[in-house]
Parts: structure tokens; C-alpha cells; sequence
């Protein structure tokens, strides 16, 4: 009984003591949402090379009362204004977010950290409150101390406009707010409702609102150092390439022509890089070629040439993407240690070793779409097409040149079919005005630094400068009218040029009926152009994808994704991987191509839907719940001048060529709440000390009271 | 910067019951077991320095009361003065100049005096059988916390000054009653 009772007891004070500890916890979450409100954060964050670092960085977790400003004579104000005597957060325009803004808010010694707001709500955030031109953020010639020019004097600068503002290094915390999905916008909403506070305050009347950011990033010094130390990651990802000659190889000494595209973009925020102009329109164009092309009636796997698309990540980070493909089709693979199954070399590390099909020296041309968007922003206008070739060995590329301004001037008929209001896009020789500039920054110079005699074309919407979108964050817009006729004209362009040439065809002229017949069966999808345009930038969900990856089915859909190339094997690349599979479906051998017999190959479905009973087998993939075959594969891109051991540590092989990394970080995060003045603060400590010492001496005068009266101790 | 409202709010809260500990109950070994376990009067009456005081029970109601009362000031009050730490506040809502943490940490040091005094009381009203002590006890308990319901309020202005006046009234008002039972006492002895 007494048992009974005791246990009983025993489970009474049990509950109690878990209610308790419950009620506490309960308490300190509900009192911490009280005092805080975490918000999402688009953080800038700290990259290395061989020689140094670029990005943010902050040691502490800063924290600043917000400061609004709209203008650059807001921030002269706030840096001349003598009454602000606590440490800041400047929240400001995207476009205000200039080297001798931020120079200016630092040399206050008033700055803790900046907010940089890319899209909003609120007048001065809208695309109307901007300037009419904002300068890109990267160098004055992107790149190009990496590219084909680099040991030439007066090299071209492609960007003069260029702020290199992505070059340089903070200290201190730069965070973005865009109204970009639900997440972010009641993260703005939060910010710009505090800051409005603290302005109707005129930043004097406290409690102000402020908002404390973490990012520390671990890796310091540069690259060398922090991999030394296992702090940072190479920057990279996977690139794609793919042919339709099933049975390419290297010693079939049949010329290859290369179609390229950049897939990846950089801008100061990862989370923002889209890179609509300066990737993205190179990347369509590629995509919409290798469709426009599969619709060939004679089938492309039996031309004179092989056809052979690149679609190249890390492009922004020193061409580590073509740089290293180059490398790695042009050295042999001494494979020391194989793999224990399957295909590939564990070290040095190759997941598959098909490149080796890839013979360098058979490489004959090679065309590559760069910015095609034609957004000539602000004014309008309509886009012209300017095919650029390399000025040190102008020769070699006159007579590709004139190929494709023959087939952009419409030789072959009418080249597009734009909407009717809509002339077809001019293409132009990029040096019809007399003056020789050169490639503009290309993957296509990892090839020509190969070998510099290549045929190369590169097709731009800029004959002298790049558009000042290059490396924007604001890079998240395109013309539904001219950027669709641009990349429909360069897709057109360069599918026909490819056809031609891969026909042995140098002149339009010269072709046979046959040959004029066929080469009309190659038509630029414009609904593929406006889908893709719209699947790789804002829904990433978009059935054309979903076709591919059945991405609906996660419990939530991706809709806009970053370019941002990503850290190696780190990352998952979804725009590598839904390259891959489109390359995949329209480069295989299905029902297009028919046997000996005229009937076409069977075709397997359902080895995605129904993959328990469907399997295909060893040599083919399931792309788009069908079984092919297809010379469609990954290849990893970092930076050439970074090598991988044994160990799968990275080590600089080379600090000449790119080598850049990106620091391993802590959780980024942003929590908003009032401070109250330091002056109050002060004023609590001093009550406190003060209550303290009166009620010790009251003690000691209480003790000697009580003694006296009462007689006791 | 936190770390002033920390120190500030700490002392605010603590630094009156803590003085109070130091000078009267940790030199008396048998007031710190009190304050501690508040259940062995009988026994700690035999071995007192003078067993057979009228002001042992007075004294040992008050570090009993001490006991209850920091006992009562951290458990309430310990989560807040954490949280002051970090870079933000929570503003007192009735009084928006001050922040919540330090209109707590005076209610709290008020608290824990309130306790030591109701807690004589209740002993001088249990023996004597004194029904009005009692009751004091259990309203004025009632009122004290009732009046931190200012210290939230959105419609009352400067509700947390009235909150903390009440209670500095109602500790005054039990501290005469103390006085007036230890004066009956010295009375009785005289």
C-alpha cells in the first residue's frame, strides 16, 4: 500500500517537474519571439583566389540601428550627420551600392553593416526610383586576366563601365532584401517597417529598431590558406556535353563542331545570381540549337562532322568550366588508381572517362552564343547581332565570319519567323566598323589558348561594350519582345552555320537543292525560347523541367534558383542536370533516326513511372521516363589552378590560373529588434549599483539598530 | 552594451535581498538552513545561541520568507535577466521610455522583500490565531501581484509606475505591521 502510495508519489512529482521544466522552456521561446523576429537573409559572402579574398566578412555579430537611405545625399547626410552616435545598418537601394558609397558609410566609423534592397514595394525600391544606367559590378574586363589575351598589351576592356566592385573585400556584413517569393517579402516587409520607424523617429527617440546579422566566415588570407586549413570549398560545379555522334572518338579524324554557352552567372548576392543577359540568353540559345538541329531530316550523326555542344559552369570564376574541360580532352588520363566498379578513375578523380572520345585536334570550328538577351535597357530599341572572331589570328575565323553574317542576312530565306510587327535581328560583324578587338571574354578562348587557329565565332548583342546588366544582381529581367527575337536570330544563326558546316558547306550559294530542302527543316522553336527563358530564371517547376525531373512532386516545387556556380560536389546543380537531361532527349537515338529497315527502334517508356518493372539497360539512361542512348555526359569545372589528391584535398597547382574557393560559413542569419539608447543602459546599471550600495549600508545601519534596540545579533 | 542592462537589471533585482542576505542571515548557520529548508524551527530552537529569544520565531519567519522569496525572485525572473544579455529589449508597454527588464527587475526586488515580511506576518497570525493577518497576507499577495498587470497595460499611462508604487505601499504597509508585532513583542518582554 505504502509502495503504491510512494510510487504514485513519486510519478505525481515527476509531472509536475516535466510541467515545469516545460512551462520554462515554453517561457524563454515565447519571450525570445517576443524580443526578436528572425528574418531570411540573402547574404554576401567572402570567395579567395591564390592571392587574396573578395566578399564580406564579419568577425562579430554585428548589430546597428537601421538607417534609411534613398539617395546619395542621404548617405553624405548620414555621414556628416555629427548626432549619430551609435553604429548603423544602412538600408539602401541595390543601385546606391557603389565602391565610393560603401567607402564613404565605412569611413564614418558610424557603419555596421549595409542592406542592399534589389527589388521592393516601397516608391524609392521600384524599377522607376533607378537610375537609368547602373554600372556593372565586375571588372572593366570580366575575366580577362584569364582569357585568350592575357600576356597582350591594351587588351580590349569590355566593360569600361565596370565598378569592380565584386573584387573587393568587407569587413563588415552586406545583406540583400528582394521581394523575390512570400519568405522574402515579409523579410523586406519587416525591415522597411522598422527603418520607417526609426526615420519617423529621426533616429534620436529611442527604442530604434535594429538588426543584428551573423555571418562569419572561417576561411581568411587566400585560397592557399584557408585549404590548407579545410575552410573553404573550390568554386564549381558540373558542366555538360553532348553530341549525337553516338560513336564519336578520337581517332575517327572526323572534325567536330563545338556550339558553347556559359550556364552560370556571378553577382555580389549567390542567392540572387540569375544572369538573364549575361548567362542565361547564351544558354537558351545553345538549348533551343541542339532542339532546332534534332529536327534535321538527314540525321546529324551521319555528316561530315560531328556536332559537338558545350554548356560550361564556373564560366564567371576565371573559365574554370572550358578551362579544364580543355585541359582534360587535351592530356591523356593516367588513371592510378581505377575505380572498384564502374566507370571513371578514383584518382586522379574522373566520374566517367567518355571526354577522352573527344579528340582536340579534331575540333574545326566553334560558335559560341555569349549575351544575346538584346535588353538595351532603358531606351528600347531593337537588337542587333554581333558576331565577334579573335583579332591575333584574324584568318583563321574570316571566312566562318562571313558564313554567319550570309546566313543572319536571311541567304537561306527567311532565317526566323518573328512575330509579324517584328523586323528579324540584324547580324553584324562585330569588326564591320574597322577596328579589331578581339574576342569578347568566351569559353571559347580555353579552346583558341589550345590552339589558336580554331575558326571561332562569338555571337553577342554588343559589338564594344557588354550590357551594364554583367554580374548584376537587377540581372533578372528580359524584353518578352527583343530578348525572344535575339535569341531566337543567334539560335537560328548558329544552328544553320552548324548544319552548313557539318555538311562540308561553306557558302550558301554552294548548296545543293537537297541540301536547301533539308537545311529548312531546321526551325528555331520560339515556344522552347520563352519556356526555357522563364524555366531557368523564375519556375524552376515549369512543366518543360518537370517533363524532365518531375520536380512538382517535392513537397515544395523550386521555383527561381541561383546561377551561382556553387561549391564543388558540395551543391546540387539543377540547371547542369536539367541541361543534361535536355541535351540527353534531343541528342538520342529514339525514334527519330530509323533502322536499315525503315522501322524505327523500339521505344522504352516507363522507366521512371513504372521503374520497379521498366529497366533499361547498362548503356542507355532514363531521361523523361524513356530509355536512350546518348553521348550526353558531366564534367566536373573548378579551377584550373587547383588540383585535387589523393585524399580528395584540394592544393593550388598553379596560382597563375583560377583558383578560386569559397569559405565554409556558419548559418547566416538576421534578427530584428529594439535597442534602447547606451545612455539608458547606462542609466539602468547605475540604479542597480546605487539600489545595491543603499540597501548595504540601510543593512548595516539596520543591524546596529536592531542590536541596540532588541539586543540581538 | 547589453552586458550594462545585464549587470544593471541583476543588481536592481538581487542587490537589496542579496545585502540583506549577507548582513543578516549567512553569520547565523541556522537562519541560512531556514532560508534554505524553512522546516526546522523546533530543532534549531535547541541548539540557538539563545533558545529560549521571543525573536528567534520573528527571525526565522524572516529568512524563511527570504528563502521563499529569492526562491520565488529567480524562478520568475531568471529567464528575463538571461534574455537581457542579447542586443535586443522588450519595452514595458504602459511605460514605452523603459524596457520591460528593468520594470521587472524592481517588481522583482520588491517581491522578495514582500515575501520576507508576509511570511513574519503569516507566522505572528498562525500562532496568534489572528484572522486579519492573515487575511493581509493572502489580499495584500493578491494585490501585489495584481498590480504587475499594470505594468502590460496598453491603456493605462505610466501603468508601471503605478504598479510599482502600489507595491512599494503595500510592502510599507506590511512592514509596519511587522514593526507594531515586533514592537507588542519587546512589550511582552519588558
Amino acid at each position: 500500500m505504502d509502495a503504491t502510495r510512494s510510487g504514485t508519489r513519486r510519478m505525481l512529482r515527476r509531472l509536475v517537474m516535466g510541467l515545469a521544466a516545460f512551462c520554462t522552456l515554453t517561457t524563454a521561446q515565447d519571450s525570445y519571439d517576443a524580443v526578436y523576429n528572425d528574418i531570411g537573409s540573402l547574404p554576401c559572402v567572402r570567395l579567395l583566389n591564390a592571392t587574396g579574398a573578395i566578399g564580406c566578412q564579419s568577425l562579430n555579430a554585428a548589430s546597428g540601428v537601421l538607417y534609411r537611405t534613398d539617395t546619395l545625399a542621404d548617405i553624405q547626410h548620414f555621414a556628416s550627420d555629427h548626432d549619430l552616435k551609435n553604429k548603423y545598418t544602412v538600408v539602401m537601394p541595390y543601385w546606391l551600392l557603389t565602391s565610393s558609397n560603401v567607402e564613404t558609410l565605412r569611413s564614418t566609423d558610424k557603419l555596421s553593416a549595409i542592406i542592399a534592397v534589389v527589388n521592393g514595394t516601397d516608391a524609392a525600391h521600384t524599377v522607376a526610383a533607378r537610375p537609368a544606367t547602373i554600372n556593372s559590378p565586375d571588372s572593366k574586363c570580366p575575366n580577362c586576366e584569364f582569357g585568350l589575351y592575357a600576356n597582350t598589351p591594351n587588351q580590349y576592356q569590355w566593360n569600361p563601365t565596370g565598378t569592380d566592385l565584386l573584387s573587393q573585400q568587407f569587413d563588415f556584413p552586406i545583406y540583400a532584401l528582394n521581394t523575390m517569393d512570400d519568405r522574402n517579402i515579409m523579410s523586406y516587409n519587416a525591415v522597411i517597417q522598422a527603418v520607417n520607424i526609426n526615420r519617423f523617429k529621426g533616429y534620436s527617440s529611442y527604442p530604434l529598431k535594429s538588426l543584428q546579422f551573423h555571418s562569419f566566415m572561417w576561411a581568411a588570407q587566400d585560397t592557399g590558406t584557408c585549404l590548407r586549413k579545410g575552410w573553404c570549398t573550390p568554386v564549381g560545379g558540373a558542366s555538360v556535353w553532348s553530341t549525337p555522334s553516338l560513336n564519336i572518338s578520337s581517332s575517327d579524324n572526323k572534325p567536330i563542331v563545338v556550339i558553347s554557352a556559359a550556364m552560370d552567372s556571378r553577382s555580389l548576392f549567390h542567392d540572387l545570381t540569375l544572369g538573364v543577359e549575361s548567362s542565361i540568353t547564351g544558354m537558351v540559345t545553345v538549348l533551343a540549337v541542339a532542339e532546332a538541329l534534332s529536327r534535321s531530316s538527314i540525321p546529324l550523326d551521319t555528316m561530315q562532322k560531328h556536332i559537338l555542344y558545350t554548356l560550361f559552369t564556373a564560366e564567371a570564376w576565371g573559365f574554370s568550366g572550358s578551362q579544364r574541360f580543355v585541359q582534360d580532352i587535351s592530356s591523356p588520363v593516367n588513371c592510378i588508381k581505377p575505380p572498384a566498379s564502374g566507370s571513371g578513375c578514383t584518382y586522379p578523380f574522373f566520374s566517367d572517362l567518355d571526354f577522352q572520345h573527344i579528340n582536340p585536334a579534331n575540333i574545326d570550328i566553334i560558335l559560341e552564343a555569349g549575351q544575346v538577351g538584346g535588353i538595351t535597357s532603358p531606351a528600347g530599341g531593337s537588337p542587333t547581332l554581333y558576331a565577334h572572331i579573335d583579332n591575333l589570328q584574324p584568318t583563321a575565323s574570316a571566312a566562318l565570319l562571313t558564313q554567319i553574317v550570309q546566313v543572319g542576312s536571311g541567304a537561306l530565306g527567311n532565317t526566323t519567323t518573328p512575330p509579324a510587327t517584328n523586323a528579324a535581328v540584324p547580324v553584324q560583324a562585330a569588326n564591320g566598323d574597322g577596328t579589331q578587338r578581339g574576342l569578347p571574354p568566351s569559353s571559347a578562348m580555353s579552346f583558341l589558348k589550345a590552339r589558336a587557329t580554331i575558326p571561332t565565332v562569338v555571337l553577342t548583342d554588343y559589338q564594344k561594350q557588354m550590357s551594364s546588366f554583367t554580374s548584376q544582381d537587377l540581372d533578372d529581367t528580359w524584353d518578352p519582345v527583343n530578348t525572344v527575337n535575339a535569341i531566337q536570330q543567334a539560335a537560328s544563326v548558329i544552328s544553320k552555320t552548324a548544319w552548313m558546316q557539318a555538311q562540308g558547306v561553306s557558302d550558301a550559294t554552294l548548296m545543293t537543292p537537297a541540301q536547301q530542302q533539308a537545311i529548312g527543316s531546321i526551325q528555331v522553336n520560339v515556344q522552347l525560347v520563352q519556356d526555357l527563358l522563364l524555366c531557368l530564371t523564375r519556375n524552376y517547376s515549369c512543366p518543360l523541367i518537370d517533363g524532365y525531373l518531375n520536380v512538382t512532386a517535392s513537397p515544395s516545387p523550386p521555383t527561381r534558383l541561383p546561377h551561382y556556380a556553387g561549391t564543388l560536389y558540395s551543391q546540387s546543380q539543377p540547371f547542369s542536370i536539367f541541361a543534361w537531361n535536355f541535351l540527353a532527349n534531343v541528342t538520342s537515338v529514339k525514334g527519330v533516326t530509323q533502322n536499315a529497315t525503315g522501322v524505327p527502334p523500339p521505344q522504352v517508356t516507363g522507366c521512371s513511372s513504372r521503374s520497379e518493372t521498366v529497366q533499361c539497360t547498362s548503356d542507355q539512361f532514363c531521361v523523361g521516363d524513356q530509355c536512350i542512348q546518348t553521348m550526353t555526359r558531366y564534367h566536373d569545372a573548378f579551377g584550373v589552378g587547383l588540383g585535387m589528391a589523393e585524399d580528395n584535398s584540394y592544393f593550388i597547382k598553379d596560382a597563375s590560373k583560377p583558383t578560386w574557393t569559397e569559405s565554409t560559413w556558419d548559418p547566416v542569419g538576421l534578427r530584428l529588434f529594439d535597442v534602447t539608447s547606451p545612455g539608458s543602459q547606462g542609466g539602468e546599471l547605475a540604479a542597480g549599483i546605487v539600489l545595491t550600495i543603499v540597501s548595504i549600508v540601510l543593512v548595516v545601519f539596520g543591524r546596529r539598530f536592531l542590536k541596540k534596540t532588541l539586543k540581538v545579533d | 552594451m547589453t552586458l550594462l542592462t545585464f549587470f544593471g537589471c541583476a543588481f536592481t533585482a538581487y542587490g537589496p535581498s542579496l545585502a540583506i542576505f549577507f548582513g543578516f542571515i549567512a553569520p547565523n548557520p541556522q537562519l541560512v538552513i531556514l532560508l534554505v529548508s524553512s522546516r526546522a524551527e523546533s530543532g534549531l530552537n535547541m541548539v540557538a545561541k539563545h533558545p529560549k529569544s521571543v525573536y528567534n520565531r520573528s527571525g526565522y519567519a524572516f529568512a524563511a520568507g527570504m528563502g521563499f522569496g529569492l526562491m520565488f525572485g529567480i524562478i520568475s525572473y531568471i529567464t528575463q535577466l538571461v534574455q537581457s544579455t542579447g542586443p535586443g529589449i522588450l519595452m514595458c508597454i504602459s511605460c514605452p521610455g523603459i524596457s520591460l527588464y528593468f520594470v521587472s527587475a524592481i517588481t522583482t526586488c520588491i517581491l522578495i522583500l514582500h515575501h520576507s515580511v508576509w511570511m513574519m506576518i503569516s507566522f505572528t497570525g498562525f500562532t496568534m490565531r489572528s484572522y486579519p493577518r492573515i487575511l493581509w497576507v493572502i489580499v495584500s499577495h493578491y494585490g501585489a501581484s495584481y498590480l504587475t498587470l499594470l505594468n502590460a497595460s496598453p491603456t493605462v499611462t505610466l501603468g508601471c509606475v503605478y504598479s510599482i508604487m502600489g507595491n512599494i505601499v503595500l510592502l510599507l504597509a506590511s512592514i509596519a505591521i511587522v514593526m507594531v508585532d515586533v514592537r507588542n513583542l519587546q512589550q511582552k518582554l519588558a
